[in-house]
């Protein structure tokens, strides 16, 4: 019996390590051979970005000023959540000077419960100050982090026919970038982490977003599963209205409240798109501990929606492939549970019997040993080391080769703080703990005056 | 939360539970019955490297053996170097997409039936080459380069290969969304 069940987790490992290996194909494929989708009109849509805060008293005038300027046909809901700094005091200068500009007040005790109730407080007020006889499916709602910065050409690129000028696709993700690796943005007022080790965990957030996560929405925009995130989400207006209708209210109680609008537009009968166009850019974490904390939060929320995996499975409205997809998503920390402690069991081994080699590593390595180790290489590190050179080639080209070879050997010892944080949150779903204390802001950006600002509205 | 998820659920009919029965039941019989499965596979394999004349081999059990170097050699099928258990997890993903209605009974038998032989072609080819690496490198060497190695990389690709073809065979492509 322990022979069988040895044999079952060495089938399920190499099970594990055999879909790794097709699912990195699967996503690299369409990242290499993407075309670009044509661009639209924005003015054939009525917009409102939405920008939660809560204590965002070191960016937010800044945000403002760069949405105001480059979207002025947008309409921005800033949602103040019971902030404790001077965010209020800001916002409700740039009330008065921002014609573009609504404030949604939020009070204690109703307020600070998570992004989620934020944005259903801004979604209520958009809809209260919609004129009557809006067509809802010629509406849409972003949503903006208060560290983000949005591409000028957004609304233009996301109103193309593959985007919301297709009236089968319900809501767009767009590519998300690290504020410091946005060529467009050079010379803004992004300050770059002072330490080499922030510098370079800054870099890697850049290299996974615009990376592997890009391309995990190509194959998603493939089957048809493109996942909804925190930052450079929109959707339009029926299908938020449909959401409402179905489950009481457009976003909800996950941690991962993005991820969950996603599932609920595709379970009730909508389309979710993807677009590498164009991006939304925002501050990247330069601290590990305060990366782990944020994976944390990802890893819970994603534990949290695993009530989904039925309802997905068996929703008509889901084709098999993206149920199949969303499936691998939703149990992936907990297979990476399950792996991590077989893989560091693996390891354990491995420098057991490095360590305790009469002859030393020499006499250790032999064909058996060798060739667990070339395995090792190729099939666990090689789709992960891969992104290296890719993100030179099609994302930072003026990086040199050895600087992308040796990114991508570093992007594995990265993707280790998943297992971090997975277990973390395991711990968290044990203890019941819900709560969240929001990731603080790097803070090092330098408001833009508000003149700025004020002329600007003014110029619309 | 799970009141607030409920939905419209796909088409469930009689003929799904029954073929997801029987999926789960094929999974019970390759964990129960390894051991019968690895004496097929030996004895598959020796008549393969029999007939391609790399070594008059036999199966004895759920080992082949062979004359090499003027002895008599030959290696074990374990539980951990058959395809039974590499199925199994197979056989209940098609049980679990025949309970949900995502798949056909009569697709959901053919996927399960060629993806079996997939990778039990696989495993042959494995074991092939272990053979013929010990013809070429004399059996101590060319076990060892092989059997970790090599082997690992052949079952690698052709189950990463197997599982394509398994999604392929479950997902339509009528559907697909561009």
């Amino acid at each position: 019996m322990p022979e069988l069940l040895l044999a079952a987790a060495n089938a399920g490992a190499f099970l594990a390590c055999a879909a790794f290996v097709v699912y990195a194909g699967m996503i690299l494929r369409p990242y290499l051979r993407r075309r670009r989708d044509v661009p639209g009109d924005a003015g054939d849509f009525s917009w409102h970005l939405i920008v939660p805060c809560r204590d965002e008293a070191a960016v937010i005038e800044s945000t403002i000023s760069g949405l105001v300027s480059n979207h002025p046909r947008a309409r921005i809901w800033c949602v103040d959540d019971a902030s404790q700094d001077a965010t209020p005091a800001i916002l409700a200068r740039l009330a008065g000077e921002v014609r573009q500009l609504r404030v949604v007040t939020r009070s204690l005790p109703n307020a600070r419960l998570g992004k989620g109730p934020a944005l259903n407080a801004a979604f209520d007020a958009i809809v209260g100050a919609l004129a009557p006889g809006v067509d809802p499916d010629k509406v849409v709602v972003g949503v903006v982090d208060a560290d983000g910065s949005l591409d000028p050409r957004c609304l233009d690129v996301i109103a193309g026919p593959t985007q919301f000028g297709d009236p089968t696709v319900s809501a767009v993700q767009i590519k998300v970038r690290m504020l410091d690796h946005v060529a467009e943005l050079a010379g803004s007022a992004s300050v770059r982490p002072r330490t080499r080790m922030g510098r370079l965990l800054v870099r890697m957030q850049d290299l996974e977003f615009a990376g592997p996560i890009a391309g995990t929405q190509f194959l998603r925009r493939h089957v048809g599963s493109v996942g909804m995130g925190g930052n450079g989400q929109f959707t339009r207006l029926s299908a938020l209205y449909r959401v409402s209708r179905d489950h009481g209210k457009p976003w909800h109680g996950a941690l991962v409240e993005d991820l969950e609008l996603g599932l609920h537009v595709l379970l009730t009968g909508g389309r979710t798109q993807y677009c590498h166009d164009t991006w939304v850019a925002q501050e990247g974490l330069p601290s590990l501990r305060r990366l782990v904390r944020q994976r944390t939060r990802w890893g819970q929320g994603t534990m949290q929606c695993i009530c989904y995996l039925w309802p997905i499975l068996t929703s008509p409205r889901i084709s098999t492939g993206a149920a199949i997809e969303i499936a691998y998503f939703l149990l992936q920390p907990w297979f990476q549970l399950v792996g991590g402690v077989f893989y560091a069991a693996c390891g354990a081994a491995v420098v057991y019997g490095l360590v305790q080699s009469p002859g030393g590593p020499s006499d250790w390595l032999n064909p058996t040993t060798g060739g667990l180790l070339v395995l090792f290489l190729l099939f666990s590190m090689g789709p992960l080391v891969i992104w290296g050179p890719v993100y030179r080639s099609r994302v930072d080209t003026s990086l040199t080769r050895r600087e992308a070879l040796l990114l991508g050997v570093v992007n594995v010892a990265y993707m280790y703080v998943n297992q971090v944080a997975d277990w973390r949150a395991l711990v968290r779903i044990i203890r019941q703990r819900r709560d969240w204390t929001k990731t603080e802001r790097n803070g090092v950006r330098n408001a833009l005056p508000s003149s700025t600002i004020t002329s600007v509205a003014r110029a619309t | 939360m799970a009141s607030a998820i409920a939905g419209p659920a796909r088409r469930f009919g009689p003929a799904n539970g029954a073929h997801a029965a029987a999926a789960i039941a094929a999974a019970l019989l390759l964990v129960l019955g390894q051991e019968q499965f690895r004496r097929g596979e030996a004895l598959i394999s020796a008549t393969i490297v029999r007939f391609l004349r790399i070594f008059p081999a036999d199966s004895l059990g759920t080992a082949i053996v062979f004359p090499a170097e003027g002895r008599y050699v030959g290696f074990t099928v374990s539980p951990s170097c058959t395809a039974a258990l590499l199925i199994v997890p197979f056989a209940l993903l098609t049980a679990l997409l025949l309970l949900a209605g995502r798949v056909q009974p009569r697709r959901a038998g053919a996927t399960v039936a060629l993806f079996a032989v997939v990778l039990i072609l696989v495993n042959q080819l494995r074991l092939l080459v272990i053979t013929l690496s010990v013809r070429g490198w004399g059996f101590e060497t060319g076990f060892a380069r092989s059997h970790v190695l090599l082997g690992t990389v052949v079952s690698t690709v052709g189950v990463a290969g197997g599982l394509l073809l398994f999604l392929r065979m479950v997902v339509p492509t009528g559907r697909r969304r561009a």
